[in-house]
């Protein structure tokens, strides 16, 4: 899978800056040159050059501060930066220093070679020798002025003024001037008529002549010409007379003079120059040092920084799926062996996401699965175990529980052994497991009879051998249920058939030997002499007695036998319970009823519910018959159990036997010498037809409790509720 | 009959830093404004030195005409500027005075003296200028004199600019009205 490359703009800028200062550099170096169009900018050139070097300077301060930030905080890549820029540097300054230092020295040498002892005194020679050359013309030109002052001595300044052109004419002079005390034109004549002003000499030459001294001067020309200046006083002049002459000295002459003066001029120059030149190269040069290493530190960083940002991007990839984050995209913008690094591990992150959110989708079904079979168990009313090869407990379902009445999930991870030793109440269970897991491989069934909370239970056990996908054995399962209902409904369905048989076969001669007995008691009594009278009517009595209890037999079994027919009505049980019990107020010595308050109301039919009831209480009044201190509880409550009301009926009597107690509700049980067995049937039945349930438990001390569990109703509540 | 605009005297207190502007004056004359300064200039032996050693020096005599203003900094109207040559001329052991303006050149046999000439402006035409500006109040003119770096041989330029030396100028401000 390939990724975009993003190609980094970063380079731009750098580039362009770098270019732009070696473009300055190169104007700069050119504008040292005496011919160069650049001079005028050199000034503006080292501001530029030296304000980018102090702009890179500052950027490799900035990059300094940030490497070594970098460093303390041990940051990725800190390290191979500080190598890369430390190698560009050491490759850069060394060279480069090598390179300026010997620049800088050949450069200062050669700027002292143009310079030497002999073409010093040469040139010193040359002026001088133009200057004595000169001095001899100048002298001769004093020499003529003087002549001249002298032709002007005594003379007024209008005579002055009418012999001074002939007098310039006839000595050559440029310019003939007569001057005041105070330097203001007396006279004046020029060879060029054009000149109107007179070149008047400054103050220093003025003040020199008034003290009475004469002037001599070789003076340089707009042109560049000589010309030389003469001043003398005028002698027996009233007042002070100053004559100024100015003689231009002969083109040749003038040309060989400027041209020696200007040559030394230019050496002299030169020579003042020579550190300044100096300088100004060093400068330079140091300048392109500097840019050079900059450069380079800065290259130098860009470089470092373009080579660890993918290793910064895979280090904080690779801490990103260690932390189990597949989906990590790393950028890629190099094109090179990083750039292919980088999309290798995006590809790799990529087949890593895929395969997670596979696995995550198996995991998903694996567990929908597992909610899905742990649903199914959890509602199973069959109890489902199963086990380890090592006989650990490993699944227990509520079913299991319920059945069992243990909790059963609190031992898993236990083995049979531990499970039998420390819960002995299960000893049955785990003896029988242990039996056949050790010794059965295929699938078994086997029914056990275990006494639960003093209650038989039938429980029937499946086995079977939990095979793995590669057929091994893996564990076991075991299945079992409670059909002790279905039992008891097979035997409550066949004692019914034989109490509907027995009712119809008894019941329908009853009537006849009654009527018959009553009859012959009737007609025979008055025939019959008193003695054989009284044994007729006893027998017959006992007859009608007889078939009268042979017919409340018969009654019995089809109360029994008779299908349900109850009429489920809302019945608030605390009045219901009252009611009856008002009955034998009086007959029983200790007679308690408590009723919790605000009892919700249960389904049932009162007529039916009423006859158990009586049946209880008549059955608890017969056991405390020979008790001295015989007392009947009824206690209605709600139970622990959700929506189940319960209604206790507890004697202190005699009790009933352990042996008796599981048999209790079977048709024809009775410790009674009187009776038909059938009570406590009946009444089971009759609860049974409630959707409840009854059950009976021995007290502590003395007597017996049954328990009566009735479902409330949650239609009637919610309307009464509401 | 000439009309003075101003007449302003500067204090003496730089002698040390090379230049000072003695005087400076604009004057009217036939419909024209005349420039008269006295700048006194005070070389130090390291500018002495380059000057004997063949260095041409230029100082430039700057004029701005100029409305100052409270809150802002002065509006500039006009700016004049009047170079001057001094150098050393080696064959006639004379120091040269140039007006670059006018290409006037005068000759001076010691330094004192060209020094003199050159800070001496005598009634400089300054044709640019209208005479209405003497009547103008807030109107001021600023005269500065000083040594053009730049004119100096390319060599000197980057030590002279950082050598307090060559750091020759003054200025000075005067009301036109």
């Amino acid at each position: 899978m390939a990724f975009t490359l993003n190609k980094p703009k970063t380079y731009y800028l750098p580039i362009a800056l770098f270019i732009a200062l070696l473009v300055s550099l190169y104007l700069m170096s050119d504008a040292t040159q005496v011919s160069s169009q650049f001079s005028d900018l050199f000034s503006t050139l080292i501001v530029l050059n030296i304000a980018g070097t102090i702009f890179l300077a500052g950027i490799l301060v900035n990059n300094i501060g940030w490497l070594w930030r970098q460093s303390k905080q041990q940051a990725i890549g800190s390290k191979i930066t500080t190598r890369i820029v430390v190698l560009f540097l050491a490759i850069s300054v060394i060279p480069t220093g090598t390179v300026f230092y010997f620049s800088n020295k050949l450069l200062h040498h050669s700027i002292d070679s143009w310079f030497d002892v002999q073409i010093d005194g040469a040139m010193q020679d040359a002026i001088e020798l133009s200057q004595r050359s000169l001095d001899g013309r100048t002298r001769n030109m004093l020499k003529s002025t003087r002549q001249l002052a002298a032709h002007l001595a005594g003379e007024s300044d209008m005579l002055m003024s009418l012999t001074l052109d002939s007098l310039r004419e006839q000595y050559g002079a440029q310019e003939l001037t007569v001057l005041s005390k105070q330097g203001r034109i007396i006279v004046t004549t020029n060879l060029d008529p054009q000149v109107l002003v007179p070149n008047i000499p400054d103050r220093a030459i003025l003040s020199q002549i008034r003290q009475g001294n004469e002037y001599i001067g070789l003076e340089p020309n707009q042109d560049s010409s000589l010309w030389i200046r003469s001043l003398v006083p005028l002698q027996s002049v009233n007042p002070p007379r100053y004559l100024q002459a100015i003689y231009t000295v002969p083109d040749d002459i003038s040309q060989l003079a400027t041209s020696v003066g200007t040559a030394y001029t230019a050496y002299k120059e030169l020579s003042y120059l020579r550190q300044s030149l100096k300088f100004s190269f060093s400068l330079t040069l140091s300048l392109v040092l500097l840019f050079s290493v900059l450069a380079a530190s800065w290259a130098s960083f860009l470089f470092a920084r373009q080579i660890v940002a993918p290793i910064r991007q895979l280090v904080k990839g690779t801490h990103a799926v260690a932390k189990g984050d597949y989906d990590k995209k790393l950028k890629v913008t190099q094109d090179d062996e990083l750039g292919a690094l980088l999309n290798s591990f995006n590809e790799m992150t990529t087949r890593l996401s895929n395969t997670r959110k596979q696995a995550e989708l198996a995991q998903r079904s694996t567990e929908d699965q597992h909610a899905y079979l742990n649903t199914i168990l959890a509602h199973l009313s069959n109890g489902v175990l199963s086990f380890d090869l090592a006989f650990k407990l490993r699944t227990v379902n509520q079913g299991a529980e319920q059945i069992l009445n243990h909790p059963l999930s609190s031992y898993t991870g236990l083995s049979l052994d531990i499970i039998s030793k420390r819960f002995p109440a299960l000893d049955q269970i785990t003896s029988l497991l242990q039996d056949k897991l050790s010794n059965t491989t295929t699938e078994w069934q086997h029914e056990l009879i275990i006494e639960i909370e003093h209650q038989k239970k039938t429980l029937l056990f499946k086995g079977m051998p939990l095979l793995a996908s590669n057929k091994k054995l893996s564990g076991y399962i075991v299945v079992f249920d409670d059909v002790t209902a279905i039992i008891q409904a097979q035997r409550n369905a066949a004692w019914g058939e034989v109490a509907r048989r027995l009712a119809h076969e008894i019941k329908n001669p009853l009537t006849p030997i009654q009527l018959s007995a009553e009859r012959m008691q009737r007609k025979l009594a008055k025939e019959l002499d008193p003695a054989n009278a009284e044994v007729l009517n006893k027998s017959t009595r006992t007859i009608v007695q007889q078939v009268t209890a042979l017919k409340s037999m018969v009654n019995d079994f089809s109360d029994f036998a008779r299908p349900p027919q109850s009429r489920l009505q809302a019945v608030d049980l605390g009045p219901f319970i009252e009611d009856i019990a008002s009955l034998y107020q009086g007959q029983i010595a200790i007679f308690t009823i408590d009723i919790e308050d605000h009892l919700p109301k249960v389904e049932a039919d009162t007529i039916r519910l009423r006859q158990v009831i009586v049946n209880l209480i008549k059955n608890a009044q017969e056991a405390i018959l020979d008790a001295p201190e015989g007392s009947i509880t009824i206690r209605i409550y709600k139970s622990s159990l959700a929506g189940t009301v319960e209604i206790s009926i507890a004697d202190n009597g005699s009790g009933i036997d352990n042996e008796m107690l599981t048999h209790l509700f079977e048709p024809y049980v009775t410790s009674k010498v009187k009776g038909t067995g059938l009570g406590l049937a009946v009444v089971k039945k009759i609860i049974d037809e409630h959707n409840g349930h009854i059950y009976v438990k021995p007290n502590q001390q003395k007597g017996t409790t049954f328990i009566i569990e009735l479902p409330v109703s949650k239609t009637i509540n919610t309307t009464n509720n509401s | 009959m000439p009309f003075f605009s101003s007449l302003s005297f500067a204090q003496d207190a730089s002698l040390n830093t090379g230049v000072s502007i003695k005087q400076a004056q604009l004057k009217q004359q036939d419909n024209i404004l005349f420039l008269k300064a006295n700048i006194h200039y005070q070389f130090n032996p390291k500018v002495i030195e380059a000057l004997n050693n063949g260095i041409t020096l230029t100082f430039n005599v700057k004029l701005n005409i100029v409305i100052e203003r409270s809150w802002l900094w002065n509006k500039h109207l006009y700016t004049i500027i009047l170079p001057y040559h001094i150098k050393y001329h080696t064959l006639a052991a004379t120091y040269q005075v140039t007006d670059l303006t006018t290409q006037r050149q005068q000759s001076f046999a010691s330094l004192p003296a060209a020094v003199y000439a050159l800070g001496n402006l005598k009634e400089i035409p300054l044709h640019k200028l209208s005479i209405d500006l003497l009547q103008k109040p807030n109107h001021s003119a600023i005269l500065s004199a000083y040594l053009n770096i730049e004119a100096l041989p390319l060599p000197m330029r980057p030590l002279a600019y950082i050598t307090p030396a060559w750091h020759l100028s003054s200025s000075y401000q005067w009301p036109l009205h």
